[in-house]
Order: C-alpha cells, then structure tokens, then sequence
C-alpha cells in the first residue's frame, strides 16, 4: 500500500472510483489520519464551492413584470404633457463635438405603430421563451426516496440486539434524556 | 494474600493458570503506582473470558445504575435485572413499567476484539458494591498518561462476574458507565429485581448474512465496509425487510464500542428530525438521546448510524462513507424556467 492515497482522493470524494478500488481506498482511510483530513476538507471545500453556486433566486414577479413589459405604453397626447416639461433626454446633444458621431445620418422618426409591432414581437418571443423553459424543466431532479423512515427508533434495537447490549438500558436511557427540557 | 485471592477467582471461574510467576498476581492497590509496571495480559483477557462463562452459568439479581455522557450531558437510568442461565437478563427500568428480556452484555465474539485492539492488563484490587474486586483495564496501544484508558472492568473475585464497566473517551472522559449498587449471587432475588421472567427475548431481527451472502449483496452494488477507522472492525451484516424494501445492516466493534449502519436506497425526501451538523465533511442530521443516531444521504442511499461510541470514533467513521450534501428542490416557477433555460443551454454548449 502506498504512503498515502493522492489523487484518489478527489476520485473517492466525487465517487468515481469502482467498487474494488473504492474498497482500498476506504481500508487505507481507516487507518491513515492525514488521509481523512484530506478526504475532510475536500468535501468541506467542494461543500463551499456548491453553497456559492446555488441556483439563481429569481424573482417570484419576474414574470409579471415581464408581462407587464410587454404591454405598450399608451402614447401620451400632446396635451396631458405639462408645457414645463424638459425635452426628452438625446445622447447626441451630449456630444455634439464627436464627429464620428455628428457624421451619422439622424434617425428618421419612427411611427408609433412601428413601435408598438417590434415591442409585440419581442415580447411575444419572450413569453415563448418563458413557456418554452417552462415546459422543458421537467420534473425536479429527485432521485429515488428512501423508503423506510431513517430515525425510527427500531434502527435503534437492531443495533442494542446485535450489539448484544443490553436494549432496555439504552431505550430507557434514550427516554429519560428526552424527557428532559 | 493476593495471590491466593486471584487463584480462588481463576477456580470460581473455570480458568487454569499454570506456568506463570507468582508475582505476576500480587495485586497492587488501585490507585498505586505499581499498577502501571504489571501487564499480565494473558490473565487479564483469561479473567474477562471466565466472566462470560460465569455470566452463562451463574444465577443473580440486583441494581444496576446506568450512565451515558453525550455532549458533556449525562443521562441516568437504574434497572433492576435478574439473570437465569439460558434465558438471559430480565431488565426492568426503574420507576418505570418498562421491561424486557436482553441478552447478557458480554460476548465472546467482541472480547476476541477487544484483546485484539486494547492492551488488557490487570491493574489493582478494589472494592465494589461492597464485594471484593479485581480491576482490569484495556489501555490504548502505544498512548501513556490521560487518555490512555479505554475501559475499565470491576470484576467480582468470588464469582468473576462484571461488577461495573467503563468506558472512556480519548481525552479520559467516561462516555458509559454501568455498575451494581446490590447484587445478589446464586441466591434469592433481591426486592428490587424484576420479578416476571416470562419475556419474550429480544433476538436481533433480520437475517443474518454469512460471508458468502455478504459477498453476493456486494457484488450486487451493495456498498460493504469492512473497516472503520479507530479499529472498528465488521463482525456482522444483517439483511432486514421493510415496509417490502431490503435494508442492509453492518455492525462493527472495537470490543468496548459498537456502531451500526443501516444502508437503503433512495435519499432523503425532506430533512429529517435532528440538528443538522458538518461531519466528516459534510451536512449530517443527529438526533437526540442515546446511543447517537446519524443520517444522511450519499451515493444514492440513505444512511443511519447508530452508535455508542465516542464522538470522536463517529465522525472518523462518517469520513470513510460515501457522502453528499443533501439538498431538496426548491420547485417554483423561478427554479422551473432556470432549470428549463439550463436544459436548453446544455443542448447548445458543443462541450458539455
């Protein structure tokens, strides 16, 4: 046997390795202390690494507020504007030195119409993007559930009774210590 | 004096000792000094082995107080017991209607592991429950001064029964204590002993794997460990049937601590009773009381360990099983479009 296992640790803790190598490994870990702390703190980093790459919590209201995006603004009419109101605000007059910028042809304006067709179709492909994943995410990824109640106490006077223990000793000292406050 | 003590305890309890110095067997006090420089295993692991045959042969009753130190709490608990060869210890709990029919605590199978991972060495004389007694201890190999001792046994020097056993921890702490107040040998019953005898015994359940059985269960996929560290070693596997599901159990000693799993298939569905802790590197879900009761889920199985060892030992035992950080799905309309968008994200990378 070697000194110590080197990388078969990181195949043992990401279970990679096969049942007869797995089965080495573990003896060794059972008697080399530096191995264990190897095995240990990898799982605590790896244990890091995936409580900072949780799934994203995304906003419960994200899909209303996207829905509420898609819906157009009416055109407010010239007269519900106040007559004090500032003009709207253009990059342009930023930087009217820029020639680059001051050789472009200006935009020609564009009918509301016009507007209102590319904010429909670019919310309707947002809505079918949404139903799309929706539809795509499947079932949770759940693996198969353990079918037997892992703390029912008869776990417990399996191990009494096999252990040739005495099994009333330890229920009754199991209930004593939960009857405590 | 204490030679011939020591001999009338080998008589009572069937053990032929021959051949060995008659200094040997001069008994020190307890609390001496001289009990460090006497190492007679052979008689130590000989006067053990003469305790389990007179436990089998002998009748007694009596008082016995029970402790359990877990997280620097103790818990208590007193039980009346009467013995009858064959049948084995009626226990009855104390202020209580509890009672049961339990195997006798000593078995040979788990002294053999305690001679083979703790130097046995009789170390003094001492009274207990006002009978004479002789003291052995198993040492930890290679460790002196505190921490040393693993376990102590107070055995009767009439009749070789286990008048009281500890158990300590790494640091000399003692985790398990169980001692007589009375006792009362091949004689009648004391007031306090239980007094129905016609228990149903309590056998272990399941049925016992042999090693060819064991075999095929890992050839199947089962995962068996052989060996735990801090010298757990496998000494038996049981198969049990529940609610239509095979449940495997493997019970490892070191011949004073016992740890049991229990392995299933399927994980966790929700997080179970207990405190959930970081142990052996990852999330682990501890319930209360005694022995201590471990679950978590790793390799697509769901694990229970039950133990009355040291902390110490379970967490070194939770390092070698398989282990995952058990999450359960957060299931909302954000998580189904993530996982939806990663679905489709997956179909594009050309390297995943």
């Amino acid at each position: 046997m070697s000194a110590h296992l080197g990388p078969a640790v990181t195949a043992f803790v990401d279970g990679e390795l096969d049942h007869s190598r797995r089965e080495e490994v573990q003896v060794h870990l059972a008697h080399c202390l530096p191995c264990r702390s190897e095995v240990e703190g990898l799982r605590r980093f790896k244990a890091t690494l995936r409580g900072a790459a949780e799934e994203p919590q995304v906003p419960l209201d994200l899909t209303a507020r996207l829905l509420a995006a898609l819906t157009p603004p009416s055109p407010p009419s010239p007269s519900s504007l106040p007559s004090s109101a500032p003009p709207p605000f253009r990059l342009p007059s930023l930087l009217p030195s820029v020639p680059t910028l001051s050789r472009r042809p200006q935009p020609r304006p564009r009918p509301a119409h016009s507007r209102l067709r590319r904010t429909a179709v670019g919310g309707a492909f947002v809505v079918l993007g949404l139903g799309g994943a929706l539809s795509l995410a499947g079932p949770p990824p759940r693996g198969p559930v353990a079918p037997v109640d892992p703390t029912s106490p008869q776990f417990v006077l399996d191990h009494n009774t096999t252990s040739n223990e005495l099994p009333l000793t330890e229920v009754g000292v199991v209930s004593v210590f939960r009857s405590a406050p | 004096m204490s030679s011939l003590r020591l001999l009338v305890v080998c008589a009572g309890t069937g053990v032929l000792l021959t051949g060995l110095p008659s200094a040997a067997f001069t008994l020190p006090d307890v609390d001496s000094e001289a009990s460090q420089v006497l190492s007679p295993s052979v008689p130590a692991m000989a006067l053990l082995e003469g305790a389990v045959r007179s436990a089998r042969t002998r009748t007694w009753s009596g008082t016995q107080h029970v402790v359990s130190v877990r997280d620097g709490q103790p818990s208590f608990a007193v039980l009346a017991v009467r013995h009858t060869p064959g049948s084995g210890s009626a226990v009855r709990l104390m202020f209580s209607e509890q009672e049961a029919l339990a195997p006798d605590a000593l078995d040979t199978r788990l002294l053999g592991l305690l001679a083979g991972h703790y130097d046995l060495r009789v170390a003094g004389r001492s009274l207990c429950a006002g009978r004479p007694a002789v003291l052995v201890e198993a040492r930890r190999p290679g460790q002196v001064g505190v921490g040393s001792v693993a376990g102590r046994f107070w055995l009767d020097a009439d009749t070789g029964l286990v008048l009281r056993r500890e158990v300590h921890d790494s640091r000399g702490s003692v985790i398990r204590s169980s001692a007589f107040v009375d006792l009362q040998v091949d004689g009648p019953v004391v007031a306090s002993a239980v007094s129905a005898a016609a228990l149903e015994p309590l056998h272990p359940t399941g049925q016992r794997l042999s090693d060819d059985a064991l075999q095929a269960m890992e050839a199947q996929g089962w995962p068996v460990v052989h060996q735990l560290p801090s010298g757990l070693e496998l000494f038996e596997s049981r198969l049990h049937e529940r609610e239509g599901v095979d449940v495997l159990q493997l019970s490892y000693s070191d011949g004073l601590s016992t740890l049991s799993l229990f392995v299933q298939e399927g994980e966790l569905a929700k997080d179970p009773e207990g405190t959930p802790q970081s142990m052996g590197g990852g999330t682990v879900w501890v319930g209360k009381g005694f022995p201590e009761r471990v679950v978590w889920s790793g390799d697509g199985r769901t694990w229970t360990l039950v133990s009355d060892a040291p902390a110490q030992v379970v967490s070194d035992a939770l390092l070698v099983l398989p282990h995952r950080q058990a999450r359960v799905v957060d299931d909302g309309v954000g998580s189904r479009v993530w996982r939806g968008m990663s679905r489709v994200g997956s179909w594009l990378n050309p390297f995943g």
